[in-house]
């Protein structure tokens, strides 16, 4: 059957409407002539014409919802449910919000109409308000604003019923009353302990902010829309598929409701920070200025709130503004000047704001009650609970952990310092006096200046993705500076160690050493010993030394320069802070760890003394610290730390700088060793990229990158790539830095593991073998390196059935593990654990039990429950408690390793069977023979 | 040469609206893409202004909105060079075009992500059972142009651009009687293809 043509149709609809009704059937009947088709079809659209259908609403439902939204829902004078709209109060986020009074002359009684923005689901709000209005009916406080009912209008716009609150928003309020810093956190204790209130009654507000915070002509406070936004937010969809639609308002969003994490009573703590930061500065702590939800993400989750003290000043730094007002007029509206505002805010009121800000929910104020608590404390002239955000609370676990290593290794610091500091100011004042040749050089100065930015912008940290320099500028550079500026070696010493500086940052070690060198000699011929121009020249040439891993020779550089700058310039000076870094670097690169962390820790505590904790240097020593305590075990500490570094630079620094990408190379060091590799990779790879197009491809950083990639990659299963990966690693060190440097022998170490894990066990060896000879002419005697160089290559003897060569060198790893690393660590039980398995090997069970025990101890405690490496100690452990006749204690462990083994590796794998071999033994020498035969049944053939 | 003053970036823009607005009309999908969030940005400040100064009780005209829109975007004398009937019909198929492209936009949008709030004039929104409907009457009458493609274009005329028959009839150069009839025929059409149950050629 063919559908009908549409001609034929239309002749015969317009000639059927234009008989009446009735006849309609019966012309159909003639006109068709037996086409039942053509009649069907004409008599379906006569039908379809005689009643109203969708096209006929979605004419104006679409014009309606095209200009509907920016139309008034409701005229004063209309009658919305039980009300009569009196007037427009507001119109917001939301939607607008009308005054209406409730006229059924039994009582009089304002309300707030809320209506909605359309677009909500009106049957799912009402079911949702059904569910909500007792526990929010029986929110009822004084300062809480009562939510009474809700409807739909006969437009179809859904609304609220609140109570009718005449009020400012609180922060207008403050303003236009020009109330003082003690009258405001008074008003602001008000508000705490309204919202504090609300979550006894296990309400969150979620969408607190000052337009929800009035405050009326009596000073009474009122919060509105407790509840609200939890009532708008759309249900989540099931199985996590699809994150909540969240109703939040960006500049007091807390990084939980951006990220959709679960909402708590800290999500209005953190609110309330923002409202009181707002209330002591007139700004907020973030610029939201995009509406793109990564970008947003980026402010509230990574950048760190300024301290509030810090941000009433002109101009107003950079990403704090939210507020075009000056600092003078925001000072004026709390009755006081800038500098006295500043100093009523430094100190507790920055710690109580930090505290309620914080990124973690669990790290601020639990409730909005405690932050009340130490705003009136404060106001009381009491210490408040707060603590600084500072290294303390940062290394704390660190120091919980290494309570002794650290309380010496900290007060060598300090005495250190304390005694500079008494000793060398009197220097200072004299220092500061004298010299023509400062004369000189002040003369010199514009032209030094030039010169210095001319050279400068060589430095690929400064110039990104510049052509990198000009090697050729810096010699010829270099050689002029000595000839042409010959009479001026005031300026000659500055110019050389710019070069030199440059030369330092691109790798080329020599060249920067000599030129560093040759400053550091005319600067003290021409500035005398105790120039802070000096302690820069020794500085960097202790760093160049550092770098070639000559810390002897620059350790008395180091020492110099903190002696000097700290006279000279005052402990509070960055300068001193960075000094105090570089022999933090010094131990750490020398393997004392304890002293190390001691000396980056009390950098880090000098810079936070002097506020100076958002700086790229403060990001520096605190990276510094991470990478200690990452080496000491404390992953989770070191994580955070390297989360908060990598926070300040991005915040401060552009995208693909080199110290950006450092940071991102050390944070997925931290993460490799908690065993994420694929998050390690992911910054690895953006880190490698970087370098590559900053530095070039022949750099030291993009060597170390490769490196580090290729661990990563090796890790998730890719050999073939890591092996690439080490092998371009390896020839770009030994071309860049020669072969005798320990990076070089980190990468021979790696491909040595890689040809271990293939089987390859001569390579494997060969390769530790050179990389142990690099190491111990490279590192001092009880270098940790050492330790790992020597387990490698203990574990291959092993292999080999090499059991004296192989007892030899993890005894010497052990010996330094002991010295190096507190008991508990992960390091330590495996090097007991090997040794013991090679003097159970060799049939010396009393020597062997007590160090399988320990590292089985230490393994159980830090691995993963079920990791195989527990089962092969307890395997090896049970072996041994047999031999000694304890059959008891062997069969608890031969069970359990049995166990282990055969899920980790399977009943046939050769370990796995030379424990089954022990338990048919220990079964039979019980004369258990049940248990014996069923343990012998698991033996596959050939074994005995 | 003349000092060529005050050949600003307004004049320029509306060249190219023209521009756009020729190649569109000869299918240029192109130029649609870019038109589409043009016209729809000017529709709204039009509209909105309308509303500020609409006493209570009155609805929009939305026959001069639509026209109006165009006139602003194209300026008033450059009409007269494509041709003021051929015009005003080929803004009723745009405007069907910004308004489907709309709904669909809105559709995906609510397939998910964070709702971040904004300022309630920043947004215009479609009520999401209007948008459904709006684009299943869109695909409606793409079945109805294979069937005429005339009645397609009254639809969007009357439809999409409120114009009435005697409007419709300049624009598309026909008679208004033909227009009554295809109207007619083609809302019964449509009306029956939107039915929940209804069986559609």
């Amino acid at each position: 059957m063919t559908s009908p043509r549409w001609e034929d149709v239309q002749t015969l609809f317009a000639a059927a409407l234009e008989r009446p009704p009735a006849e309609r059937d019966a012309f159909l009947d003639a006109a068709c002539a037996g086409d039942a088709a053509l009649r069907a079809e004409v008599a379906s659209l006569l039908a379809a014409h005689a009643t109203e259908g969708p096209v006929d609403h979605l004419a104006d439902a679409v014009i309606d919802g095209l200009v509907g939204p920016l139309r008034d829902p409701v005229e004063p004078g209309d009658r919305i449910g039980r009300y009569r709209v009196v007037r427009q109060v507001a119109r917001g986020g939301m939607g607008a919000v009308y005054l209406a009074e409730r006229d059924d002359r039994q009582f009089q009684q304002r309300v707030a109409l809320k209506f909605l923005r359309p677009g909500y689901d009106h049957e799912e709000l009402r079911r949702r308000f059904a569910t909500e209005r007792r526990i929010l009916g029986q929110l009822t406080h004084p300062s809480i604003a009562r939510l009474l009912d809700a409807g739909v209008s006969p437009r179809g716009l859904p609304y609220l019923v609140m109570e009718f609150v005449d009020g400012a928003p609180i922060d207008r309020y403050c303003d236009e009353h020009r109330l003082g810093i003690d009258e405001r956190l008074a008003l602001f204790c008000r508000v705490s302990d309204a919202v504090q209130f609300a979550h006894q009654n296990l309400v969150v507000h979620r969408d607190l902010k000052p337009s929800n915070i009035l405050v009326d002509d009596g000073g009474a406070v009122k919060l509105l829309d407790f509840g609200i936004a939890k009532l708008l937010e759309e249900e989540a969809v099931p199985a996590g598929s699809r994150a909540p639609t969240r109703w939040m308002t960006p500049e007091y969003a807390s990084p939980e409701q951006i990220r959709g994490g679960p909402i708590t009573t800290a999500t209005d703590t953190y609110a309330l920070g923002i409202l009181l930061f707002e209330l002591l500065t007139g700004r907020r702590p973030y610029a939201i200025t995009a509406s793109s939800p990564a970008e947003i993400e980026r402010a509230v989750c990574e950048t760190e709130p300024p301290r509030p003290s810090a941000v009433v000043r002109d101009p107003p730094s950079a990403g704090t503004p939210t507020s075009t007002e000056s600092a003078e007029l925001v000072s004026a509206a709390r009755h006081t000047q800038p500098e006295r505002l500043r100093r009523r805010l430094r100190g507790d009121l920055d710690v109580i704001v930090l505290h309620a800000l914080r990124k973690e929910p669990g790290r601020r104020y639990a409730s909005a009650g405690e932050l009340a608590d130490d705003v009136r404390r404060h106001l009381a002239g009491l210490p408040v609970r707060a603590q600084p955000d500072s290294f303390r609370y940062r290394a704390g676990k660190f120091v919980r952990r290494h309570r002794v290593g650290v309380g010496a290794g900290a007060l060598v610091g300090v005495s250190l310092l304390a005694g500079t500091v008494a000793t060398a100011w009197q220097a200072g004042i004299a220092a500061r006096e004298r010299d023509q040749a400062r004369l000189e050089a002040a003369t010199a100065d514009a032209v030094s200046t030039f010169l210095t930015d001319l050279f400068a912008i060589s430095d690929p940290g400064r110039a990104l993705g510049a052509d990198p320099p000009a090697s050729q500028l810096l010699a010829t550079g270099a050689a002029r500076v000595e000839s042409e500026l010959a009479g001026q070696p005031a300026l000659q010493g500055r110019l050389l160690f710019v070069i030199g500086d440059v030369y330092r940052s691109l790798g080329r070690f020599p060249a920067a050493e000599s030129l560093l060198a040759r400053s550091a000699e005319l600067r003290r011929a021409t500035l005398g010993d105790h120039s802070p121009e000096l302690a820069e020249s020794l500085t960097g040439l202790a760093t160049v030394l550092l770098a070639q891993q000559r810390p002897d020779e620059a350790e008395p550089l180091l020492r110099e320069a903190l002696a000097t700058w700290e006279a000279a310039l005052g402990p509070a000076d960055p300068k001193v802070a960075s000094a105090v870094n570089n022999l933090g670097s010094l131990f750490h690169r020398r393997g004392l760890l304890d002293s190390a962390a001691a000396y980056y820790g009390l950098a880090v505590a000098l810079r936070e003394r002097a506020g100076h904790d958002t700086t790229l240097a403060y990001a520096t020593d605190l990276g510094n610290l991470a990478s200690v305590l990452a080496r000491q075990g404390d992953l989770d500490g070191a994580d955070s730390l390297q989360r908060h570094v990598l926070a300040i630079r991005r915040a401060r620094q552009a995208p693909n700088h080199p110290d950006v990408a450092a940071t991102l190379n050390n944070l997925a060091v931290v993460l490799y060793r908690k065993e994420d590799f694929a998050g390690a990779e992911r910054m690895l790879r953006e880190a490698l990229e970087i370098r590559r197009t900053v530095l070039g491809p022949d750099h030291p950083e993009v060597a170390q990158g490769l490196n580090n990639l290729a661990a990563a990659v090796e890790k998730q299963g890719n050999v073939a790539e890591a092996e690439r990966l080490y092998e371009e690693s390896l020839a770009l060190k030994r071309r860049l830095v020669g072969n005798a440097h320990p990076t070089v022998a980190t990468s021979l170490n790696n491909l040595g593991l890689l040809e271990q894990v293939r089987g390859n066990l001569d390579s494997a060896l060969a390769l530790f073998r050179e990389a142990l000879a690099i190491r111990r002419a490279a590192y001092p005697a009880g270098h940790p390196s050492l330790a790992t160089s020597l387990d490698n290559l203990g574990a291959v003897f092993r292999a080999r059935g090499n059991l004296g060569a192989a007892e030899g060198a993890l005894r010497e790893a052990l010996a330094l593990r002991r010295r190096l690393l507190p008991q508990d660590h992960p390091e330590l039980g495996l090097s007991a654990a090997t040794l013991g398995g090679v003097l159970a090997d060799q049939g010396r069970c009393i020597d062997a039990e007590p160090l399988l025990a320990e590292g089985l101890r230490i393994r159980v405690a830090t691995l993963p429950v079920g990791h195989p490496g527990v089962a092969a100690v307890q395997g090896d452990l049970g072996r041994c408690q047999l031999a000694l006749g304890r059959e008891v204690e062997a069969e608890q462990s031969l069970l359990a390793a049995h166990e282990g083994m055969t899920t980790a590796r399977g009943a046939d794998d050769s370990a796995t069977q030379r424990v089954t071999r022990q338990l048919v033994e220990l079964y039979a020498g019980r004369g258990d023979t049940a248990r014996a035969a069923a343990y012998r049944a698991l033996l596959v053939r050939g074994g005995s | 040469m003349p000092p060529r003053a005050h050949t600003g970036s307004r004049m320029e823009s509306q060249t190219d609206v023209t521009a756009l607005l020729q190649a569109a009309s000869r299918g240029d999908r192109g130029a649609l893409d870019t038109l589409v969030p043009l016209i729809y940005d000017q529709l709204r400040r039009i509209a909105r202004r309308e509303l500020a100064k609409e006493r209570p009780g009155h609805t929009l005209d939305t026959t001069a909105l639509v026209h109006e829109t165009y006139l602003k975007l194209v300026g008033l004398e450059r009409v007269e060079f494509v041709g003021r009937a051929q015009f005003f019909a080929f803004s009723a198929r745009l405007m069907r075009q910004v308004l489907v492209d709309h709904a669909k936009r809105k559709r995906a949008q609510k397939r998910g992500g964070h709702r971040v709030q904004v300022p309630l004039d920043e947004i215009v929104q479609l009520p999401g059972t209007h948008a459904e409907e709006l684009i299943a009457l869109d695909d409606a009458l793409q079945r109805l142009e294979t069937h005429s493609e005339r009645s397609a274009r009254v639809v969007e005329c009357r439809f999409f651009a409120g114009m009435s028959i005697e409007e419709t009839a300049t624009a598309l150069d026909v008679s208004p009687a033909t227009v009554k009839r295809d109207w007619e025929l083609a809302r019964a059409w449509l009306n029956r293809a939107l039915m929940p149950e209804g069986d559609s050629t």
